[in-house]
């Protein structure tokens, strides 16, 4: 039967018809899908086209950096204490009690005057006059755990660290103001 | 005749009770040609398969965004969510970053019912621009009786809008310069527009924001930042005369959210300023914002 077969001419119109038939078959496949594809398979999309904008950019605004280090020196006061102030917004995000990472590097830099030192280390934590005066005594409780934790673990004694939330003590009740959103690291 | 190899393994060549013909040889034009064909037939057929038939996004064409929104409940508040995008770029890798940000609140816009109202805006001559799949009047929901379908309707409809909103933004002109400010100060305007839309009743009110906060270019733009150094006391006073000028309002009984502060490419004094813009910002406009 084989012998039959290959006796088979190959210029024959059976053979030819093969391939032919198979390449007709794959065009008629390609345009069901591109038909398909083009309709995006459904029949209730909207045919309004997206039709991009030209590409622009804003100029980004040339922004002084601040040269200041975000935490200064400490400063003696009359009680023969000494005591350095940070911004609460350099600290934590709005409302938040999480200490943003370069927050816990500028502490970093104050470790060795804190090791130094040979009594009990306060770290007083204040707000604004915005929101609830409780929820603000509160806040300035949990900004002041966050400080004394990273201190800890920078290898600063916990047992002489002691947090003390003053909240919106001293503000003006429901103005913004960034003066008395602080945290005080006061060396007793 | 001569033997006949057999590439791929198959074995006997003329298995199927039929010899290679000399123009179907593997190795012959012919078949080359003809196994290219079905390959490709073959490729074409499964691309929208592969793609889950939504092809809305390779050939750009609008989503069908009635498909995930049902007619407005007389009476019944249902929330809003109006989102203002104060575009610095219309890139490619804007609009992916957007509309990534973007997908949680749609998500919970398809599974809880909630009004999209988007406005974006490019900067300085370029106006502000609205969609008309997000035109706030209609809200979007999916609901279905069986919770696999549900599902899947609502994970294709999360796609579907999340395209969208990049779409949002390759379609938004951007100029060389602007700033957020007159999306903010219009926003209490854009809310008010909708509670008096006919058969639209409003429960509450989040306004997502995406913004750098990097303005520049217009002098009496309150949040034009050129030359503005970054400290907390700078970002104070700056948003204070947003205030004083009314340039900004705060937006009454309303959630605000920032996204994309420190998104793009920004130096450290830029990520710093805007950081603390952001929550000088959040001050003022509204108890409940972040």
């Amino acid at each position: 039967m084989y012998h039959a077969t290959l006796a088979i001419r190959e210029d024959s119109p059976k053979m030819r018809l093969i391939p032919v038939v198979r390449l007709r078959a794959a065009a008629v496949l390609a345009a069901g899908a591109l038909v398909a594809t083009a309709a995006g398979c459904s029949s209730s999309s909207d045919d309004t086209a997206f039709t991009p904008a030209a590409p622009g950019t804003r100029v980004k605004p040339s922004v002084v950096p601040n040269e200041l280090p975000p935490i200064g020196k400490f400063i003696r006061q009359s009680d023969g204490s000494q005591v350095t102030t940070v911004s609460s917004d350099y600290l934590f995000d709005v409302g938040s009690d999480k200490l943003l990472p370069e927050a816990a590097q500028a502490l970093a830099d104050i470790v060795p005057t804190l090791r130094e030192h040979a009594g009990k280390i306060q770290i007083v934590g204040y707000t604004d006059g915005l929101g609830s005066t409780d929820v603000n005594l509160n806040l300035s409780q949990r900004r002041g755990e966050a400080v004394k934790d990273v201190l800890v673990k920078d290898g600063i004694d916990g047992s002489v660290l002691q947090v003390v939330p003053k909240g919106e003590e001293g503000a003006q009740d429901n103005v913004p103001d960034s003066t008395r959103r602080k945290v005080e690291i006061v060396l007793k | 005749m001569n033997a006949i190899s057999d590439p791929l393994g198959n074995g006997d060549p003329t298995r199927h009770g039929r010899p290679f013909s000399r123009a179907l040889r593997p190795s012959s034009p012919a078949y080359l040609r003809n196994r290219l064909a079905l390959a490709v037939a073959g490729l074409l057929c499964l691309m929208p398969v592969l793609s889950a038939c939504d092809m809305n996004s390779l050939l750009g064409k609008k989503a069908d965004c009635s498909a995930y929104q049902e007619e407005p409940k007389k009476g019944a508040a249902t929330p809003l969510l109006l989102v203002l995008l104060d575009l610095s770029s219309n890139s490619a890798a804007t609009a992916g970053q957007v509309a990534t940000a973007m997908r949680p609140y749609i998500d919970r816009a398809l599974a809880n019912g909630q009004y999209v109202k988007v406005i974006s805006s490019g900067g300085t001559g370029t106006g502000t621009k609205t969609f008309p799949c997000f035109t706030g009047d209609k809200p979007f929901l999916v609901k279905r009786n069986n919770s696999t379908r549900q599902d899947k309707d609502r994970e294709k409809g999360g796609e579907a809008l999340q395209t969208e909103f990049d779409h949002v933004v390759q379609e938004t002109p951007v100029s060389q310069t602007g700033s957020i400010t007159s999306l903010l100060g219009a926003a209490n305007d854009d809310i008010q527009s909708l509670r008096t839309t006919p058969d639209v009743t409003l429960g509450d009110v989040t306004v997502v924001i995406w913004s750098d906060l990097m303005g520049t270019g217009e002098q009496g733009d309150c949040m034009n930042l050129d030359n503005k150094q970054a400290t907390v006391g700078v970002a104070e006073g700056i948003v204070e005369r947003c205030f004083a000028t009314s340039q900004i309002s705060a937006v009454k009984d309303a959630k605000i959210r920032f996204i994309g502060t420190n998104q793009g490419d920004l130096t450290a004094p830029q990520q710093d300023l805007s950081r603390y813009l952001r929550g000088e910002l959040c001050r003022r406009l509204s108890d409940d914002c972040s």
